[in-house]
């Protein structure tokens, strides 16, 4: 007996749910899924007037198959999806799921891309511990990302350090011709993400790495819009890095760097301020978004300062705001007495603040030699995502 | 306005940032005009094992300020560790003046290498944007590079021809190990003096994303963004290495044989043996003559392909025709007779 009609017959299918409107991750275009380009397949169709004569073709459709894919002028069957502004590819997930879009931030030579992609891959590793599971949206566009984790983790020479990250130019970010004028947008790291919980939906979680000289005072203008995604961000991740600090340096029993020292203070009352132009918050009035702080390079000073890195935070069953309350604290008291002007910026700044030890490398990062061993260091992330509403750590109060 | 601008790795900046910051600057330079001139500082990834020398990039590109149209030279290159342990860069730009590239070839500039910096030394600090102050003519004789590398000094002549069609610019794509800056000294130096200055000269390639002139750029083979381009890319231009070279007659007999010694005087036009011709249209992309009939996007034949490769015009930008001489006859005359038919109907 034949199978019914209705499993092989694509018009018979369930329709898919979509958001109703969402932001493009690079320029910010408010968009509805209709609105959205698609990008042309046939490769004869190669160049797009806005995104770059090396993009595909951009177009919005007028033939779709019957699996409700489009058909570029050439009869291709297209499924990658762009803004309409921009012309930056936009994941498809973003079209599907609500998206939560975290921004890292931190001083130049924090490490904040060390941080990241040993966060992302603890993420995928301990996806089961963690109750959290990632997914790269469209792998094709976190090249960088991979890049990064294979030569942290995968390199049969072993480790090697990754490369200061650019302010323009590479993978990071994009220049598009938009009205007469070339733009620089941020190219971000698009992740599925998805909970143990049943009761939770999945979402698109967006990451942001931008270089750190970005978040200098004056970095950002029209042309090169690279950190407004601070406007649109549900939580923040500021990696602080203590042993850039002489006051931290002290306070920890380490020697005086030889090194000046950089105003990370400044740093995170210059996000502050960006976020409350972006989103026309009133100067006096204490941010909502939550921000947690990573302090990162815990390797160096966790055992002087009291701080435990030992147990795991999001073990499933656990309560992840009691277990994450002792390190909090530990590393409050710490910057209370290594860097009272950095505690008052962002206790003036910010109502909702966690201090997460971590280490991105789990050693010095000086000898290349060595295995890599991250100690919490999707913590902080992980906690930026259980922020929200339904999260493990929606009840968290400093 | 001429200009100099180092941008590296420093722990302080000249405006007190950290970082990759501005090094050097020329005094009084419009912080508009720095900071545009900075964004050209990114080094693009090079392949793994890549020596310093391959990672360099050395390029001639325009930028657009205050609406015009201006050159810049850069020297782009590793330099070692940073403050914070990681590899750092030293980018060094020189904005040129019309003094300048009028009597500079951009590659010749490229090549004098005790003109870029390697490695900034001492503080932070204000530059002295010195001039050029003498001519450096480009390559005067035949495509030695390209004879020893192809077998036939004519496949840069070809490579040329297709590179201005292109619209977009180019990556000519050579084997591993050969001499990119040789290569594209001499590709320069097949055309006009004032015409090298209407394209953009690169050793590395550079996304051919809309600017105000296309960068021709020679490449290495092993360049990651070209093993990630489309397979059909109509700006990539792979010679093939004893292939018979179709191009013009007068610039592949130039491309063999030179222009001789005393030809080609710096800022005129070349005046060798060989008349040289134009050859394909030399109109700036975008520039086309308004009656000109043209399809949204241009169809490009890349050589050794049989795929044309549409590439849409990435910037139209139309110059206000000149008022013609014919037009303003015919308003006076008009006008002319309009007051005749008053005077008429006044004594009337």
């Amino acid at each position: 007996m034949a199978a019914p009609a209705t499993a092989s017959n694509p018009l018979m299918h369930p329709v898919r749910d979509l958001v109703g409107r969402l932001h493009c991750p690079s320029c910010w275009h408010a968009l509805r899924p209709a609105d959205a380009l698609f990008i042309a397949e046939d490769p004869r169709l190669l160049g797009d007037p806005v995104a770059g004569a090396d993009e595909a073709l951009r177009f919005l459709p007028s033939r779709f198959d019957l699996t409700g894919a489009a058909l570029d002028p050439e009869g291709a069957r297209c499924t990658r999806l762009a803004c309409p502004r921009c012309r930056r590819e936009i994941p498809r997930s973003m079209l599907e799921l609500p998206a939560t879009i975290v921004s890292v931030v931190g001083a130049p030579g924090a490490g904040k891309s060390h941080l990241l992609a040993s966060a992302i891959w603890s993420m995928r590793r301990d996806a089961d511990r963690l109750g959290l599971q990632v997914i790269d949206a469209e792998p094709r566009l976190h090249a960088r990302l991979h890049a990064w984790e294979n030569r942290l983790f995968g390199s049969a020479e072993g480790p090697r350090r990754l490369e200061k990250t650019e302010t323009s130019g590479g993978q990071g970010y994009a220049s598009v011709r938009i009205e007469g004028r070339t733009e620089v947008v941020p190219a971000p790291f698009v992740f599925t993400l998805r909970r143990a919980a049943e009761t939770t939906p999945a979402t698109s979680l967006v990451l942001y790495d931008n270089a750190g000289e970005h978040f200098l005072p004056g970095a950002d203008d029209a042309l090169r819009p690279v950190t407004r995604h601070l406007g649109r961000s549900e939580a923040i991740v500021f990696v602080l890095d203590p042993t850039q600090d002489p006051g931290f340096r002290a306070a920890v029993g380490l020697p005086p760097s030889t090194q000046p020292p950089v105003r990370q203070d400044l740093v995170l009352s210059e996000m502050a301020a960006r976020i409350r132009h972006h989103r026309g918050r009133r100067t006096d009035e204490r941010l909502d978004v939550p921000l947690v702080i990573a302090m990162a390079k815990a390797d160096l000073w966790a055992a002087t300062a009291h701080v435990s890195m030992l147990s795991d935070p999001f073990a499933v069953g656990g309560d992840p705001v009691a277990a994450l309350r002792p390190g909090h604290q530990a590393c409050l008291a710490l910057a209370r007495r290594g860097s009272p002007e950095f505690v008052a910026a962002f206790e003036s700044a910010f109502e909702r603040v966690l201090l997460v030890p971590c280490s991105g490398l789990g050693r010095d990062a000086a000898p290349p030699e060595g295995p890599v061993t991250p100690r919490w260091a999707a913590v902080p992330f992980v906690a930026a995502c259980e922020f929200g509403e339904g999260g493990r750590l929606g009840s968290f109060k400093p | 306005m001429r200009g100099e601008l180092v941008h590296t790795s420093l722990p302080r900046g000249l405006d007190g940032g950290t970082g990759f910051v501005v090094a050097g600057c020329t005094g009084g330079m419009p912080r508009t005009l720095a900071a545009s001139m900075a964004d050209l500082s990114g080094l693009p990834e090079a392949w793994p094992g890549a020596s310093d020398w391959d990672r360099t990039l050395r390029a001639t590109r325009p930028i657009e300020w205050r609406g015009e149209l201006a050159w810049v030279a850069s020297v782009i290159r590793p330099c070692g560790l940073d403050h914070t342990g990681r590899g750092n860069r030293i980018a060094h730009h020189r904005l040129l003046d019309a003094s300048e590239t009028r009597t500079c070839d951009p590659v010749s500039m490229l090549l004098d290498h005790e003109r870029w910096m390697a490695a900034w030394k001492g503080e932070p600090r204000e530059l002295d944007a010195e001039p050029v102050t003498r001519s450096m003519p480009g390559h005067a004789g035949a495509a030695e590079t390209w004879k020893r590398t192809f077998g036939d000094a004519g496949v840069a002549a070809e490579m040329l021809e297709h590179a201005y069609r292109s619209g977009v610019g180019a990556w000519i794509v050579v084997p591993s190990g050969t001499d990119r800056l040789a290569m594209l000294h001499e590709l320069a130096g097949l055309l006009p003096h004032e015409n090298r200055w209407k394209r953009g000269w690169s050793t590395r390639p550079l996304r051919p994303v809309a600017v105000p002139a296309p960068v021709i750029a020679v490449v290495d083979e092993r360049e990651p963004l070209v093993c990630a381009a489309p397979a059909n890319a109509a700006w990539i231009l792979v010679p093939r290495i004893g292939q018979r070279a179709a191009a013009s007659d007068a610039l592949l007999q130039r491309a063999r044989e030179g222009q001789g010694p005393s030809a080609a005087p710096a800022g005129s036009a070349p005046t060798g043996s060989v008349a040289w011709q134009p050859p394909v249209r030399l109109s700036a992309p975008g520039l086309e003559a308004p009656d000109q009939p043209e399809r949204p996007g241009r169809t490009v034949q890349v050589s050794g392909s049989s795929t044309p490769a549409a590439v849409p015009p990435i910037r139209v930008e139309l110059e206000p025709a000149p008022r013609s001489g014919g037009r303003m006859l015919a308003w006076l005359a008009a006008a002319a007779i309009a007051a005749m038919l008053i005077l008429w109907r006044v004594l009337a």
